[in-house]
């Protein structure tokens, strides 16, 4: 059997079993199968590595089913594992297990547990089918799946109410982005005449297609991307997603659904490559997502609002790193971030957990007494995100930053200063979470356990990863040649990516800036949460104010979008539902009865009528076919 | 054509056999045997099996199956193996009824053959006058009486008709062979004139045709006879008749492709005003069997759609969606069947079945999307089919065909606002008999051939 058949099918039945007799199961069966479901197929993709490593041409194909045939145009159900969708795959089904593994205990006391591993399942099945397609359709499949998914997930505990709202804010704003997708897929099939990444991608490649029509797609699927990963105007959905478990947060809200606005990029790198304008919007898009969620993130005081914004700020810089056209950067990106951002929100269910269900860190405080080991592994996420040397964060941020550097000294500013708000916000978060009194009023701090070892492994587990994550793509100046990364990637890229190497002297200043930052940040928050002691701002004036309401962007587009458009309805209710269509509706109604009447008159039952009308007809039609021959 | 053979003497052993039994005992056996036909049938027409050698004596031509006619021959087959299966026996001794049935399926299956005048002829009346019998066969029922009169004087008005019409053709072309009248036709193209005989004689046959299809302005007998007849025979006529009559007519037509621009011109008003007339009557229906009588009408609006383009030997699009609306028709029939009561023949009879059954619910919810043309069902498939086949040469038709579509959704419906529908706790009661078998089989088939329309290539 074919591989990718196994890697997609297993998720598939763990779908099947959990959603259909996983309740009937006895308890504790249903989130073991929905774990070691998601582990087979990482270790059957382990098994695939070195058919790849070993011939760089290497790929792994499998047709599927074709859909159906129009005019030539054939949409199939196409898969494969080259070297872009392998390394994304093994991101998917390894953290995908930790944070299985992790749901087992976090899950443990829900009646419905069944119900979310089939859904979780079900996710990574859809995400999967999203990285392995060998067209955009099998892409699109995967990317309303992951949203479908999203939806259910979000809204889990469905029973609050405005849960339901956050899941149903995230799906409406995911289909806004999906528009622009499938208009770019629209006109890929218009002027290419395929979905197939093999026909597309080389033929953009090849120069068919003047700039105008590449910039048009590119736009338009960046558009798609931008709902998917959170990007301005599209965010706002990402941080009100929280309402979904922790764990959902962590798999897709972090490491998985939102990058994959970024491999939808990184896979048409050859019209990004074509397309400069459209690099230039990716750029500025992303600069200021960085800016905006870092700058929030400064004053929010809900664990899991915290890490949120910090997400939508580090897709903005994996962004940034697209748009600069360092798409090995923005994929190791994509990869620590994976690593440390699914440790720092497991980490933080974790303390809710502990903490028995809350999450206002106004409440915290000085739990790493309590709690030793989710202290030390969201210690080592906090360093990894901030920055600190050697970590894995450093290295991707530091490659990011130094790529944007080559590009354009403005925006380089910007997004210094956007990696100096996030050490900010993280050492604020860690302090006021895990230092200083306890702040507790409504429960005590003896009740704060540490949890047990099916959380605890895989902050471990994504604690080493977030620690030793940079070698997968050590920098230049170090090796003296290219990353791991790098070179695994470069076969994929039909326009050959020409990193920018530096010289030593600048090289060294930019990883001085870097650990400036790092410093900056920690001494600043540590002055503020622990010399100080200042417990967490309840913000009420000036530009805290403003931050603490997230720049009142939810508002505004209640006013300047969600009003005008619930206006339009109204008129629209009036004027086409009550006026037109109710109309229409009930004037058919005194015709029917006129038609009923008549048809009872000549439907009477009487056989000399019936055939009185079929003598008249036959009369009719000879008559005037003779008349007209 | 082995299946005529065993379908009739099929037939002939049940009725002797079961002489002093009763019908229910014997149901299974009859089954058997249309299965038997069917499976011959479709086994011939895949080459798998060859009986011509026993067929000498059929003087040359006369019956004649092409592969389309012979897959449509074996869909009709199936279709009155599905009716006598689903439908309640009469309790009864003998089996008079289903023996005729069969008998009358003898004249659908040589319809679907004839390559001659003659054949068509006798192929019409042998369907026909077991019919005639069987609309009455509840001889209690004044009703089943009436219907039965009815249909035999205005079926012999029909049958007069087109005799005359059949003995036009003669006059005009001096044969009965449907491809000797073609190579007439052909010469007459070539001068460029059709003889006013051929066409007037065209005229007539088709007007017998539409008489048994029931296409408006000859359709009044059909509510009224289905009304009055048996919920079985009414099924019977609504499927076995109206798949034989248009497969025979397009088999016909083939004879006329020369004439096609000029029949087209009076067929279009006639496919027109039936789509209309029959889904606008429809919605005005109280009863459900006549709103299902008035939907076959409308039904045989949008397949007269097809037979205006030239028709080439291989009409796969007619035999799909004749498929597809048998399967539909005959899961609502029995629904029907089994739920109306003599007070209540309204789409009130379906009041919470979903509850009480949700077999039944489920198949009453394929059928309509089938017959509604819905997609995921084999009726999408083969509405699709069938006005994209019509479209080039009836533009505007197909058009109000589309109109007429979406005014049968809301008849259609009716029953799904009260299948949901309960006052107190009901109990599920389903018993599961060898019925639920074929209904499950034929409900899965809808939605199987609608997802997967690969399989139908198979079929034809």
């Amino acid at each position: 059997m074919n591989p990718i058949a196994l890697i997609l099918l297993f998720p598939l039945l763990g779908f099947a079993l959990n959603g259909t007799i996983g309740h009937k199961l006895p308890k504790g069966i249903a989130p073991w199968i929905g774990t070691l479901f998601i582990f087979l197929p990482f270790v059957i993709t382990l098994g695939q590595w070195d058919i790849l490593s070993n011939d760089v041409e290497a790929t792994i194909k499998w047709d599927a089913y074709t859909f159906f045939n129009l005019d030539g145009i054939i949409f199939k159900a196409a898969f494969t594992l080259d070297r872009l969708s392998i390394w994304m795959t093994l991101i998917i089904t390894g953290i995908g297990t930790l944070i299985h593994l992790y749901s087992i205990s976090y899950m443990d006391h829900d009646p419905n547990a069944a119900k979310f591993f089939s859904f979780l399942n079900f996710f990574v099945f859809n995400m999967l089918l999203l990285v392995l397609g060998a067209n955009f359709l099998m892409l699109f499949f995967g990317w309303e799946g992951v949203g479908l998914c999203s939806y259910l997930l979000i809204g889990f505990w469905y029973q609050n109410a405005s849960y339901g709202k956050a899941a149903r804010k995230a799906f409406i704003m995911n289909r806004i982005g999906d528009l622009g997708l499938l208009l770019g897929m629209f006109l890929i099939i218009k002027n290419y005449g395929s979905l197939e990444y093999s026909d597309v991608l080389p033929a953009i490649a090849q120069g068919t297609g003047g700039s105008v029509l590449l910039t048009s797609i590119a736009i338009l699927l960046f558009i798609g991307a931008m709902g998917k990963s959170a990007q301005i105007p599209l965010f706002t959905w990402l941080p009100d997603a929280m309402a979904g478990p922790t764990p959902v947060s962590a798999l897709i809200h972090a490491a998985t659904m939102v990058t994959a606005g970024i491999y939808l990029v990184i896979r048409c790198e050859a019209l990004y490559a074509l397309a400069p304008i459209a690099n230039e919007f990716i750029l500025w898009i992303g600069l200021a997502t960085a800016l905006i969620g870092a700058l929030i993130g400064l004053r929010q005081n809900d664990i899991k609002k915290v890490l949120a914004y910090s997400t939508v700020s580090q897709l903005g810089f994996m962004f940034v790193a697209l748009g600069v056209g360092a798409y090995t950067t923005a994929l190791f990106h994509v990869t620590t971030h994976a690593f440390f951002k699914a440790l720092l929100f497991l980490g933080a269910g974790s303390v809710i957990h502990g903490v028995h269900d809350r999450q206002d860190i106004t409440q915290m405080g000085g739990l790493k007494k309590m709690m030793p080991l989710t202290y030390i592994t969201f210690l080592i996420g906090t360093l990894a995100i901030s920055g600190f040397p050697l970590l894995s964060g450093f290295f991707s941020k530091d490659e990011i930053l130094a790529s944007v550097f080559h590009h354009n000294i403005v925006a380089y500013i910007v997004l210094v200063i956007a990696a100096l708000l996030t050490a900010t916000y993280m050492f604020r978060l860690l302090f006021l979470t895990f230092h200083g009194e306890f702040r507790g009023t409504d429960y005590a701090l003896k009740d704060v356990h540490e949890s047990n070892w099916k959380m605890t492994t895989p902050l471990v587990v994504l604690a080493v990863l977030s620690i030793l994550g940079g070698v997968l793509n050590l920098p230049h100046y170090l090796l003296h040649t290219d990353g791991f990364l790098a070179s695994w990637l470069r076969p994929t890229f039909l326009i050959f990516e020409n990193p920018a190497h530096t010289d030593i002297t600048t090289e060294i200043i930019l990883i001085g800036v870097a650990i400036s930052i790092f410093l900056f940040g920690f001494i600043y928050s540590r002055s503020r949460y622990i010399t100080k002691n200042m417990s967490p701002e309840q913000s009420t004036a000036g530009i805290e104010k403003v931050l603490s309401n997230k720049f009142y962007i939810d508002e505004f587009y209640q006013k300047a979008i969600v009003r005008p458009i619930e206006f339009l309805g109204d008129i629209l209710f009036a004027l086409v539902d009550t006026l037109l269509l109710y109309g229409l509706t009930f004037s058919v109604h005194p015709i029917l009865r006129f038609i009923g009447r008549f048809n009872r008159k000549i439907q009477n039952g009487n056989i000399e009528y019936y055939l009185l009308y079929m003598v008249g007809a036959i009369a009719l039609l000879l008559g005037l076919n003779l008349l007209f021959a | 054509m082995i299946a005529i053979a065993i379908v009739f003497f099929g037939a002939l052993a049940l009725l002797f056999i079961g002489l002093n039994k009763e019908e229910k005992s014997l149901k299974l056996a009859a089954a058997s045997i249309l299965g038997l036909a069917g499976i011959s049938i479709f086994a011939e027409s895949k080459g798998i099996i060859n009986v011509d050698a026993f067929f000498t004596w059929v003087p040359a031509g006369m019956i004649t199956f092409n592969p389309t006619a012979q897959v449509i021959a074996a869909i009709l087959t199936v279709m009155a193996m599905i009716i006598i299966n689903l439908m309640p026996a009469v309790s009864r001794k003998g089996m008079d009824v289903i023996a005729l049935m069969m008998f009358s399926l003898c004249g659908g299956l040589l319809m679907i053959g004839a390559q001659h005048l003659v054949v068509l002829f006798l192929g019409i009346e042998i369907l026909s006058i077991p019919l005639f019998v069987l609309a009455g066969s509840e001889k209690d029922d004044i009703y089943g009486n009436e219907a039965s009169l009815k249909y035999f004087l205005m079926g012999a008005f029909s049958t007069a008709i087109f005799l005359l019409g059949a003995t036009f053709l003669y006059g005009g072309s001096g044969t009965m062979y449907y491809h000797e009248i073609l190579l007439r036709l052909s010469f007459a193209e070539h001068f460029g004139e059709f003889p006013i005989l051929m066409q007037t004689g065209l005229v007539l046959v088709s007007v017998g045709l539409l008489f048994k299809v029931s296409a408006v302005p000859f359709h009044f007998w059909s509510p009224d006879v289905y009304e009055g007849s048996p919920n079985r025979i009414a099924a019977f006529m609504a499927i076995i008749v109206k798949i034989a009559g248009f497969a025979a007519f397009a088999q016909l037509l083939t004879a006329f492709v020369p004439m096609q621009t000029w029949y087209s011109n009076w067929m279009l008003p006639i496919s027109a005003i039936t789509v209309l007339a029959g889904n606008i009557m429809a919605l005005a229906q109280q009863s459900y069997k006549r709103m299902l009588a008035y939907s076959s009408i409308s039904h045989a609006g949008y397949l007269l759609l097809f037979l205006l383009q030239p028709i080439q030997e291989n009409f796969q699009v007619l035999g799909v969606y004749l498929l597809s609306y048998g399967l539909g028709t005959a899961v609502l029939f029995y629904l029907f069947d089994k739920y109306a009561t003599s007070q209540d023949k309204t789409v009130g009879i379906f009041t919470g079945i979903a509850y009480t059954n949700r077999f039944d619910a489920m198949a009453l919810i394929v059928a309509t999307l089938t017959v509604a043309g819905i997609p995921s069902t084999i009726g999408f498939i083969a509405k699709y089919q069938l006005f994209t086949a019509a479209f080039p040469t009836a533009m505007w038709g197909v058009l109000l065909a589309l109109v007429g579509s979406a005014i049968s959704i809301s008849y259609y419906f009716k029953p799904f606002r009260v299948l949901f529908k309960t006052e107190s706790d009901v109990q599920p009661s389903i018993h599961f008999t060898w019925k639920y078998v074929c209904l499950l089989g034929v409900t899965l088939s809808m939605v199987i051939l609608g997802l997967f329309p690969v399989l139908l290539n198979w079929i034809f």
